[in-house]
């Protein structure tokens, strides 16, 4: 075993793989208008399309048969000409091509809304138009996971357009910031992803080494394997009713899912600001009310407390714009935000609302009133 | 022009939904026929879509034609697999 870093331990199973240093193409996801014409900008959409879907294809080769069917299927519905049909109202109404993708996969999202099966794709689906997107707009530098392989990504810190983009081939998270309550360490408790946070170092591994994440152990070893791992401390069930009621912490449809698979009675704290943090438009009320539905159904079954958007600070928007504050983290965020924009706050009420007659425990909870 | 059609129940719990949908596509584009896809009396869409196809947002219990422009054991042989593509994930 080689050298070790420590951090705080995010998770109970260990995972090891090889180092990619993440980094962040800036502006990859820019609201951009057009500075040409909708036609140019359809035609830069058309060869992106088929510049990204090819890098893609490219990253996934030679990999195991599920994968393969899954990224084929996403790729037949990128490669689509009706998502460039989708896509022209917005490059007429003057916004460039990589915009227009965007905001047609949010159409394509409200449409789809009710579709379970669908629902779990449309992270991969805007991995996939944020590699359409860096071809469109030149920009080069930023990290794309490839789909094969076992891969411990390793960051300053992740926002939630990173993580949007993990799939199965991340077997760990290294952070040299955040803590066990930042977004990073929250995303990889829920998505099973052993991780270690606060790894002063983290970013002086080398790229392509293999590490061992070991949260248990609080610590990253580098050309450590498995079995090097340490052993978690382990609980065992000796009541069927549980003592202590514990709940689930969601923010997604495929929270909702893994988490009706565990113990957990109900939902503690659904995070409803994460269905928003990657839309460009505010959903309408009825596409809201569909995917409040379906997560509603998925999850474990008990008392739901659904949280009111808590945006703003370090969790932006980007339809709910907000200006310049001294100290964000204590400013116009959480219901306050809401209270901001009188356009969103009653649809997202009444969306969640829509949906708790049927199941009668839904309780709603708001952040940062006063 | 001749044509096979033949009738399928959707029993798919969660409907004709990405992925069977997906696997239709490939097999009318590797057919390199224009199969039609649609509800009775209605116009439908030409199956080599995926997006057309998801947009129909066919739910469990409805049912579906499926058109192909074509005539002899081929053209029956594909508009059977494709109706078993669509339930393939049914119980």
């Amino acid at each position: 075993m080689g050298a070790e870093i420590h951090g705080i331990g995010i998770g109970r199973e260990a995972g090891s793989g090889h180092v990619l240093k993440w980094s962040r193409a800036e502006g990859i996801d820019d609201h951009l208008r057009s500075s040409t014409s909708p036609d140019l900008e359809r035609e830069s959409l058309i060869a992106g399309i088929s510049a990204g879907a090819a890098a893609v294809r490219e990253q996934s080769a030679g990999g195991d048969e599920h994968t393969a069917e899954i990224i084929s299927a996403l790729l037949m519905i990128i490669e689509d000409d009706e998502l460039v049909a989708m896509a022209s109202p917005h490059l007429d109404a003057g916004w460039d091509a990589a915009t227009s993708l965007f905001m047609a996969l949010d159409d394509l999202n409200d449409m789809m809304g009710d579709d379970e099966d669908f629902q779990s794709r449309v992270g991969d689906l805007r991995g996939i138009a944020l590699t359409i997107s860096a071809k469109i707009r030149g920009i080069e530098g930023g990290s794309s996971i490839p789909a094969q392989g076992e891969w411990v990504i390793v960051a300053d810190d992740l926002t939630p357009v990173d993580t949007a983009q993990f799939g199965p081939s991340v077997v760990g998270v290294v952070t040299e910031l955040g803590g066990p309550t930042s977004h990073t360490a929250i995303i990889c408790r829920s998505r099973g992803i052993p991780a270690v946070v606060s790894a002063k170092g983290a970013l002086d591994l080398a790229a392509g080494a293999l590490v061992l994440v070991d949260p248990a152990g609080n610590r990253v070893v580098e050309g450590g394997e498995l079995s090097d791992a340490t052993t978690p401390i382990s609980f065992i069930v000796v009541n069927d009713e549980p003592l202590v009621t514990v709940r689930a912490n969601i923010g997604s449809l495929a929270d909702a899912e893994s988490a009706a698979q565990t113990q957990a009675r109900g939902v503690g704290l659904f995070r409803t600001e994460v269905l928003y943090l990657d839309r460009r438009e505010q959903p309408s009320r009825e596409a809201q009310a569909k995917q409040f539905a379906a997560i509603f159904r998925a999850a474990p079954a008990g008392k739901i407390t659904v949280r009111t958007i808590d945006a703003g600070s370090d969790k932006p928007v980007p339809f709910l714009p907000n200006g310049e504050e001294e100290n964000p983290a204590l400013g116009v965020r959480g219901f306050r935000l809401g209270l901001a924009h009188e356009e969103f706050q009653p649809d997202q009420l009444g969306a969640i609302s829509a949906n708790c007659c049927a199941s009668s425990t839904v309780e709603i909870m708001g952040a940062m009133f006063r | 022009m001749s044509e096979v059609v033949v009738t399928v129940e959707v029993r798919d719990p969660i409907g004709f939904h990405a992925r069977p949908v997906s696997e239709v596509v490939s097999q009318v584009k590797a057919a390199g026929l224009d199969v039609v896809i649609r509800r009775v009396g209605e116009e439908g869409v030409v199956a080599n879509s995926p997006l057309k196809l998801l947009s129909m947002k066919v739910k469990t219990g409805e049912t579906l034609e499926i058109v192909v422009p074509s005539e002899g054991v081929e053209a029956e042989t594909l508009a059977q697999a494709i109706s078993e593509t669509i339930n393939q994930e049914a119980p």
